[in-house]
């Protein structure tokens, strides 16, 4: 094997062995922090002396030093070996400059910089814990519960045998092993109340601090060495992203990386390409290159993220850069506008198209396809057509947050490039969804439900610490709250026993009194019920997201209900519920004529829709529990997983089927023994 | 899974859905799980798609 490719290995062993290390310091952590609790004074199981509960902070930022830091800066210490390492890993390929070890020294002091940070903000967080349930007499066994989760999540250490159990096949199982033992650990141990935890960001840290680290040194040697050409390595795996893939183990320069590296990829991190590489967690590296190499062959790409087209995007990494919320509501209408125009010859690439009714969609005279029921009714005097052009050329976006019109906006980038590639209409406006309905999609209308997308997108903006205050916060208030309607009542409950006593003329003296108490009480009890829901809300926010690990083969019962479920991060969940409606658009409009639009006016069903009802009566794979309600929903949950690279997880056929029409721009007019524009088998419909 | 909701994700699997069925959802949504009330949002999402179909009335 080529030295490089040893030098990517042991990298990716060590930083394997260094997340355990910083996960083992936390376990030390909670176990300090538990004997402090231990000792701390209480009354009937309470929490009650602020004093001690100022003072904890020094004892906990104490452990915290003597553990997770201490662990950190041994780690880190270690990086040393690593600049040496990678110099020796260099020689083999050259003569390189050596490294000055000032400037070792000083990306360690940075590294170290960047936990001692996660360290002092969780500081704050356990510090405010302990005072804030002192404050307000919070049971002993939930705060200490409290503590140990905002420290190591789902995997806090216990006497429950059990629940230990779980824990250490949540930490050292299978995958499978792992998501199962993790959902028991929240379901039945009700282990989901603090999502974003020391943990969880300290092993990630673990990984990126050292692959920047290494990063650093190489790019600098490389530098200092007088290098124009680098070349980039190491291994692709089943969840490279295709930007890797396409790069990996080729040589460019440095213009060509400025090029390459300024455009726009799922994943994607901010900063120098040389040192954040492919994005979050990559697992590529940069070497400098003297003399010519040869390229090396990269294999298997299957599991890759979608390049995207625009700046701006929504990434597996993270969000899309938070826009102003005018801003981006202009961009919405101008771009729903333009999808709108009639007709919209952008979406269509067919060669036969004979420029009057583009593929069906549009009636002759430039008027969409009407199949659904926006509002209409006969008693408006229009076409089903004529009303849906007047009611749906605005967006609704009133009770949209900007956060949640930012991912729509970045996810509707990626449709309109869907339209293209289908053959079928953009999304052209966006509307609220019916009662509960997370979204629907019908005459290329995206609906969504304001209460999820606002949830998702406030958990994608938002910090960890703020959403774990938030609860606290509430919890704070509630508390206050009930202390303040016990007053009430008290008070209530004493004018009134004075008024029942009273004389009927000293009754009229007091009434007044009794029903202001009353009122008081009432309006309290209405405050208290409005902070309950909004605390239950911020609870449910502060929920760890786990993405469900189900691999194809394994056990149906392990899937999740729908696809967002195979993904952590919101922003990937709400862009998984566009696709599936998308994916929608796409059944419903593809090679369709105002004969078979489907509906109650048009005498067939669209065509693909009767080639997805065949394929879905030969028992499929079903990727999800909601893909086996109905055919449409079966091809709406695979072709979300398409758009986001989990084709391991479909059926094979539909996928066969899916990379099929996208890869003909949506011109496939046959599939198998199957005529699109017929609708219908050869030999008849019913094959 | 709750008897409720499977109850509700076999109304949606009928070819023919029944005219009420928003009004069925919604009565095993009352009684169907905290934890199951967002799978209950996807199957609403299924139900409109057959129940917004135009018809001739």
């Amino acid at each position: 094997m080529a030295a490089d490719s040893d030098y990517s290995e042991v990298l990716e062993r060590l930083a394997d062995s260094h997340q355990q290390r910083v996960a083992d310091s936390l376990v030390a952590l909670e176990g300090r922090v538990a004997s402090l609790m231990a000792d701390a004074p209480k009354k009937a199981g309470k929490l009650f002396d602020l004093e001690w509960a100022v003072s904890a902070r020094t004892e906990l930022r104490a452990a915290l030093e003597e553990t997770y830091l201490s662990e950190v800066d041994s780690v880190i210490r270690g990086y040393g070996a690593v600049s040496t390492d990678a110099a020796k890993m260099l020689g083999t390929y050259g003569d390189f400059t050596k490294l000055d070890t000032g400037v070792v020294s000083q990306l360690q002091r940075l590294s170290f910089q960047g936990f001692e940070a996660i360290g002092s903000e969780y500081l704050d967080v356990l510090a405010n814990e302990v005072y804030q349930s002192t404050l307000t007499g919070r049971n002993f066994n939930d705060t200490v519960k409290n503590l140990r989760q905002t420290i190591n999540g789902v995997y806090i250490n216990s006497d429950d045998v059990e629940a230990q159990r779980l824990v250490d096949v949540a930490a050292n199982g299978t995958a499978a092993q792992s998501a199962a033992a993790v959902k028991e650990l929240q379901t039945k141990y009700a282990r989901d109340r603090v999502g974003n935890n020391l943990r969880r960001y300290s092993t990630q840290m673990a990984q990126d601090s050292l692959m920047q680290f290494d990063a650093s040194i190489n790019t600098a040697i490389g530098k200092q060495s007088g290098a124009t050409k680098w070349k980039y390595y190491g291994s692709t795996v089943r969840d490279s992203r295709q930007f890797c893939v396409d790069h990996a183990g080729k040589v460019f320069t440095e213009e060509e990386i400025a090029e390459d590296w300024s455009g726009s990829w799922k994943g994607k991190a901010s900063g120098d390409p040389f040192i954040v590489r492919g994005g979050y967690n990559c697992r590529h590296h940069w070497r400098p290159v003297f003399d010519e190499e040869p390229e090396e062959a990269v294999v298997d790409n299957k599991n890759a993220f979608l390049d995207l087209p625009e700046d701006n995007l929504s990434s597996g990494g993270g969000p899309p850069k938070l826009l102003a919320k005018q801003k981006v509501i202009n961009s919405l209408s101008s771009r729903t506008a333009k999808a709108s125009q009639k007709p919209d010859f952008d979406s269509f690439r067919d060669p036969n198209y004979n420029g009057k009714s583009p593929q069906g969609y549009q009636l002759k005279d430039g008027e969409f396809q009407t199949r659904f029921n926006h509002g209409w009714t006969a008693r408006s005097g229009l076409s089903p057509q004529a009303f849906n052009r007047q009611q749906l050329k605005e967006n609704v976006t009133k009770g949209l947050t900007a956060e949640t019109l930012t991912i729509l906006e970045s996810a509707l980038i990626r449709t309109d490039v869907m339209a293209k590639s289908f053959g079928v209409p953009k999304i052209r406006s966006i509307g609220k969804s019916k009662g509960t309905a997370v979204a629907q999609m019908g005459d290329s209308v995206l609906s969504i439900n304001h209460k999820y997308y606002n949830n998702w997108s406030k958990k994608t903006y938002a910090s960890p610490a703020s959403l774990t205050k938030a609860v606290s916060d509430l919890e704070v208030k509630l508390a206050e709250s009930m202390a303040k309607k016990q007053l009430l009542r008290s008070e209530y409950d004493e004018l009134k026993a004075a008024y029942d006593a009273a004389s009927a003329d000293d009754k009229r003296i007091l009434s007044n009194g009794v029903r202001q108490a009353g009122l008081a009480y009432n309006k309290e009890v209405d405050k208290w019920n409005n902070t309950s829901k909004k605390l239950l809300s911020a609870q449910q926010l502060a929920v760890p997201d786990v993405a469900n690990r189900f691999v194809k083969g394994g056990d149906l019962k392990f899937r999740p209900f729908t696809a967002d479920g195979f993904f952590e991060s919101s922003v990937d969940k709400s862009n998984t519920v566009i696709f599936h409606e998308f994916g929608h658009n796409v059944h419903q409009q593809y090679k369709v004529t105002s004969k078979n639009l489907g509906g109650k006016f048009t005498q067939d069903e669209p065509p693909l829709e009767r080639l997805l009802d065949s394929m879905y009566k030969q028992k499929p794979f079903f990727p999800t529990k909601y893909s086996e309600v109905n055919s449409h929903e079966w091809f709406a949950e695979n072709f979300s997983l398409y758009q986001m690279g989990r084709k391991d997880l479909m059926d094979d056929n539909l996928l066969g089927l899916i990379t099929a029409l996208d890869e003909s721009n949506g011109t496939l007019s046959r599939w198998k023994n199957f005529d699109l524009i017929k609708g219908e088998y050869d030999g008849g419909r019913d094959k | 899974m709750s008897k409720y909701l499977d109850e509700a994700i076999e109304l949606c699997k009928k070819k023919i859905m029944p005219d009420d069925i928003i009004e069925q959802l919604d009565s095993l949504k009352d009684q169907a799980e905290e934890d199951e009330q967002q799978m209950f949002s996807w199957l609403y999402e299924a139900a409109y798609l057959q129940v917004d179909e135009l018809t001739e009335e």
